[in-house]
């Protein structure tokens, strides 16, 4: 589903910049980024919406229906701000440097009904995400020039710090038939780490310094801390166990990937 | 002007694609040993959740329901076919004398309600309205609120079976849906004369063949102090002369009638002799 939605997303931005152009649709032009503008150094501004596969540590626990492993991936949707100045080199290089945040808060509901003809929600799983992070990049661009739209691939490193919070709720009311039959599983997880990443990616720019942009990118995150809040109460239990922990100096260390699409401008 | 065109589609689309998911899934299935249990506790749920059950069962208190000496007033159909006046002549702790007067005779009568004819009432219309495997015959709305709750009863008799011909329709039947209104305003068993039925009949198999639709009322109206009971009022002895003694009629509340769709069926009857309820008209 996201990544259908994604992908309308996509269309949204790039469309306008290829195929509309000679209607000036949204102000994208015939004539492509002018020629004296695109050899000096200019400001930038830039907007995005991010999909980041982000792995979440949370406590075990094995439910009648639901299963959390200790380790899941979840696909986060986030928007992203970048201000930065491109410096123009020679020949079409360019190189930019950019601060940026990035923001990010989803919530998955799982609603497990008794059956299809019985209207009783017998079950809940409750995920919510927020994550948020600062970085500073560097860019090196290369500038094609074509008569539509500008094509500027670019490579792009870039190194921050972020926090993330995910809340994890699953309840069943269980059958009344069973003792202690309900089950109950309440966690929050707050996380502190660093990233470096790399990325790949190409602007469409047009004459008056709109742009489009995709990028690809490798994120390698180093959690730093994790402060674990919560209980669960196991099924056929009457026991409420507390689950919370708090990991400081941790040295865990993943690869995460992330798909960024957006607008910007030039001026 | 463009760009702001775009801008917009942007927001839109990212907002679009941060939407918070849903996701419904079924755990169990009809053959798993769970099934059974789950129905009782989806019934008990419903009951549980039902702000109307908990209104009804408070009027069970008929010495301080104000009922005493009221006077209502039920009409049958658009047309006013035939109205029948009826008074609440006694109240105790345990029941309610209510003595019916009609210009038709045959609905003239005592009627005794008994609190425990109230609370079996109640009980069935628990079990019809939130028992999943009856939803077929019984369907109820209003149940959260704490006023009034509407039930719809399905009847049907199939006179011809489908023949195949792709419809999955009887060729020909008699389908009606009862429909009652139980108003915490109004002692329960008033719910009868609060009704619409509406028959809807195919007896002719032909291609052409149109179904036939037909629909008759019931109401029931307050009309203490009103001028149809006003003493200087012509046809007051006529109508609101509630000396009559007999034929005294109990309530009997029907149970067990979940799986039925048959038409005779109702939720009360008067079983003694001469106690005759209204029957809807034009059906």
């Amino acid at each position: 589903m996201r990544l259908l939605l994604s992908s309308t997303v996509f269309l949204t931005l790039m469309t306008p910049s290829l195929g509309w152009s000679k209607d000036n649709f949204l102000e994208f032009g015939d004539i492509n980024f002018g020629r004296d503008f695109k050899e000096k150094s200019k400001w930038l501004f830039k907007s995005g919406v991010e999909l980041i596969n982000y792995p979440t540590v949370l406590p075990e626990f094995d439910g009648e229906h639901e299963n959390i492993g200790d380790s899941e991936r979840n696909e986060l949707n986030g928007y992203g701000l970048n201000f930065g100045r491109d410096f123009y080199l020679t020949n079409g290089f360019s190189t930019l440097i950019t601060v940026g945040a990035y923001y990010s808060k989803t919530l998955d509901k799982t609603i497990g009904k008794a059956a299809q003809d019985i209207d009783l929600d017998f079950s809940e799983t409750r995920t919510a995400h927020q994550l948020s992070a600062y970085e500073a990049a560097i860019a090196f661009n290369y500038i094609i020039d074509y008569k539509i739209v500008d094509i500027q691939p670019f490579i792009e490193v870039g190194a921050g710090v972020g926090t993330a919070k995910t809340e994890k709720q699953y309840k069943s009311i269980g059958l009344t038939s069973v003792t202690n039959g309900s089950e109950n599983y309440d966690v929050t997880v707050n996380e502190d780490f660093n990233f470096s990443r790399v990325s790949l990616g190409v602007n469409l720019i047009s004459y008056k310094g709109l742009m489009s942009y995709l990028k690809l990118t490798s994120m390698q995150i180093s959690k730093s801390s994790r402060k674990t809040e919560g209980s669960s109460n196991a099924y056929q239990s009457a026991t409420v166990v507390d689950i919370s922990s708090d990991e400081k100096n941790l040295k865990e260390s993943e690869t995460v990937t992330m798909v960024s699409i957006g607008i910007g401008r030039y001026f | 002007m463009n760009k702001y065109v775009m801008l917009t589609l942007f927001f839109i689309a990212s907002i679009i694609s941060s939407c918070d998911t849903v996701e419904e899934i079924y755990l169990f299935e009809k053959k798993d040993p769970e099934y059974a249990e789950l129905l009782v506790m989806q019934a008990a749920k419903c009951v549980s959740e039902a702000n109307i059950f908990d209104s009804l069962d408070g009027a069970k208190d008929f010495l301080n329901s104000g009922e005493l000496n009221r006077i209502y007033k039920i009409s049958q159909d658009t047309q006013n076919l035939r109205e029948v006046f009826v008074k609440i002549t006694n109240v105790t702790a345990t029941e309610m004398e209510l003595r019916f007067n009609s210009s038709d005779d045959t609905l003239d009568k005592v009627v005794t309600f008994e609190v425990a004819d109230h609370e079996a009432l109640i009980d069935e219309l628990k079990i019809v309205s939130c028992t999943t495997e009856y939803k077929d015959n019984f369907t109820a709305s209003g149940l959260s609120s704490t006023d009034k709750m509407t039930l719809k009863w399905f009847k049907e008799t199939i006179v011809v079976i489908d023949d195949d011909d792709d419809d999955d329709e009887p060729e020909k039947y008699n389908r009606r849906t009862d429909t009652y209104t139980f108003d915490n305003d109004l002692p329960l068993i008033f719910f009868y004369y609060s009704a619409t039925k509406t028959s809807k009949v195919m007896d002719d198999d032909s291609d052409d063949a149109k179904e036939k639709t037909s629909t008759s009322k019931i109401t029931i109206t307050d009309v203490t102090g009103e001028d149809e009971c006003n003493s200087s009022k012509d046809g007051y002895n006529l109508n609101c002369e509630f000396s009559l003694t007999s034929p005294v009629c109990s309530v009997d509340v029907k149970t067990g009638l979940y799986g039925s769709n048959r038409f005779s069926d109702e939720l009360i009857d008067l079983p003694e002799a001469n106690c005759n309820l209204l029957q809807s008209a034009n059906l």
